[in-house]
């Protein structure tokens, strides 16, 4: 499992990150550190990080299995 | 709502809504039911008109929405224009300016950087009970929930000396709670009270907290520094938005815990029960009833035709009570699963401080099933509830348990960090 921040969409509200914070980490200004781009899941984490991304307010977290449909190079 | 229930109330809340009437404030769980439940988009004929959106997917769109629902018109009705009074940012500002304010203070009020504040806020919370443990009784908002969130502002967060707290926090409580003719001179010596310590702060070294981004500033929408008033806005908002609606939450969790034993019983057995818990009393105490927003241009939400200026108020209380959402939404269920809490709002202008309002929350909580372990209402200690527009208040909540001995942890003592 992968997932992607909608760099757009996210706005620092830290919810992910309060959820699962196994699985998404803040930058230095408040922000998912993977805002913009796609990062891997751990399969031990699945469940906690589709709570995060099910938890997000502005719904910018996309999980999907194996490559990114939105990416550019895949 | 049905019929048989209507015929309870005097006013149509569909077409002549007011937030400030007391048949609001006296019917609040009946009404919020039937606007959500038959009249997504209700109607307002006072301060000048406005629309009361009430379905949380409604909500969330128009607060997700900014370039159509600008939030520079004001938080309430009748503040919009240029009236010259004092504002409140970043709550009134639209993005990109709202945006540079929210990115530069976010990190001060996120998940990461209060976890380091859970010692000094468990501190207050214990030093607050101390003041009452001895007596068996108190009424839990004079001497408790009105209290903890300014000391956590003021000694936290702000790191006021220990012998300016009593006249910043009862400054702060008269303008919050006191009499309405007192407020306005109330709020203009917490305004001043800020003004001042921002200036001896702008003398000193940085400290790493958040006053000295207040301080530092961010360019406005012309793309200045922003102004020595706009940074006093900010504080203000700060302050406005974190002290009242926190006290609401606490008094509203001493309310539930004094009314249902049987869930406080669960609650000291588990403690994986009290995120999820907290999380439903912030839905079920939504502080903030509703915020404002002016419409840039025409447009329709739920149906109904929206005019360009028309100004609405999301009602985040409303939404919290969506049945779509949430099943039995007048209940109160502590293992309910809250995916999102519509009470924090949605998108650019979600509550900045949701985290610190669980962290307070979750320590009030732990503290009183510890030492409060019999909290129950007093002899005729029903909540006395109101309105202020915007937000929803406990007054007086008078309770008693059984004595404990103080702990002498000494909160005020903690140093502010």
């Amino acid at each position: 499992m992968k997932y992607r921040v909608d760099e757009a969409l996210c706005c620092g509200h830290g919810q992910c990150h309060a959820v699962a914070p196994d699985v998404f980490d803040l930058d230095d200004d408040g922000f998912n550190t993977a805002a913009g781009r796609t990062a891997d899941v751990d399969p031990a984490l699945e469940g906690a990080a589709r709570e995060g991304a099910d938890g997000c307010p502005e719904q910018a977290i996309q999980l999907f299995a194996g490559a990114d449909p939105e990416s550019e190079t895949p | 709502m049905a019929d048989t229930e209507r015929g309870q109330l005097r006013r149509d809340h569909f077409t002549d809504f007011d937030l400030d009437s007391p048949e609001f404030t006296e019917n609040y769980e009946d009404v919020l039911r039937s606007i959500v439940a038959e009249c997504p988009v209700a109607h307002s004929n006072v301060a000048g008109g406005y629309w009361v959106v009430s379905r949380y997917d409604d909500v969330r769109a128009c607060a997700q929405d900014w370039q159509t629902f600008s939030s520079e018109g004001g938080f309430e009705p009748g503040r919009g224009g240029d009236s010259g009074g004092a504002k409140l940012y970043p709550v009134e500002l639209d993005p990109p300016y709202q945006t540079r304010w929210r990115n530069a203070l976010g990190p001060y009020f996120g998940p990461r950087a209060i976890r380091s504040r859970a010692d000094s806020i468990r501190a207050q919370v214990n030093d607050l009970i101390d003041g009452f443990v001895e007596q068996g009784r108190c009424d839990f908002v004079d001497e408790f929930a009105a209290h903890l969130p300014g000391r956590v502002f003021f000694a936290s967060f702000l790191g006021v000396p220990l012998d300016e707290l009593p006249y910043i926090q009862t400054a702060t409580d008269n303008a919050m709670r006191g009499p309405m003719e007192g407020r306005p001179e109330a709020w203009a010596q917490v305004a001043a009270f800020l003004d001042n310590y921002l200036r001896m702060r702008e003398k000193e070294p940085p400290r790493g907290d958040f006053v000295d981004v207040v301080l530092a500033g961010v360019e406005d929408h012309d793309g200045n520094p922003c102004s020595w008033e706009h940074k006093l806005y900010v504080i203000i908002d700060l302050l406005a938005g974190g002290i009242g609606t926190t006290t609401y939450l606490l008094a509203g969790i001493a309310h539930h815990l004094a009314t249902h034993p049987e869930d406080r019983a669960r609650l000291a057995e588990d403690r994986t029960l009290w995120p999820g818990a907290v999380e439903e009393f912030i839905r079920y105490y939504a502080a903030i009833v509703a915020l404002g927003r002016t419409a840039t241009r025409e447009t329709e939400v739920a149906g109904q035709k929206i005019a360009e200026g028309d100004f609405l108020m999301l009602a985040f209380a409303a939404a919290c009570r969506d049945p779509k959402v949430f099943d039995r939404p007048h209940d109160v269920d502590i293992t309910r699963k809250i995916t999102v809490n519509p009470a924090f709002s949605f998108g650019p202008h979600r509550c900045i401080g949701s985290h610190v309002a669980r962290l307070e929350a979750m320590l009030t909580l732990e503290e009183m099933l510890r030492r409060l372990p019999d909290l129950a209402l007093a002899d005729g200690g029903e909540p006395v509830y109101s309105n202020s527009t915007i937000a929803r208040n406990i007054d007086t909540l008078s309770v008693r348990f059984t004595p404990g001995p103080r702990e002498g942890g000494g909160g005020t003592a903690e140093p502010g960090r």
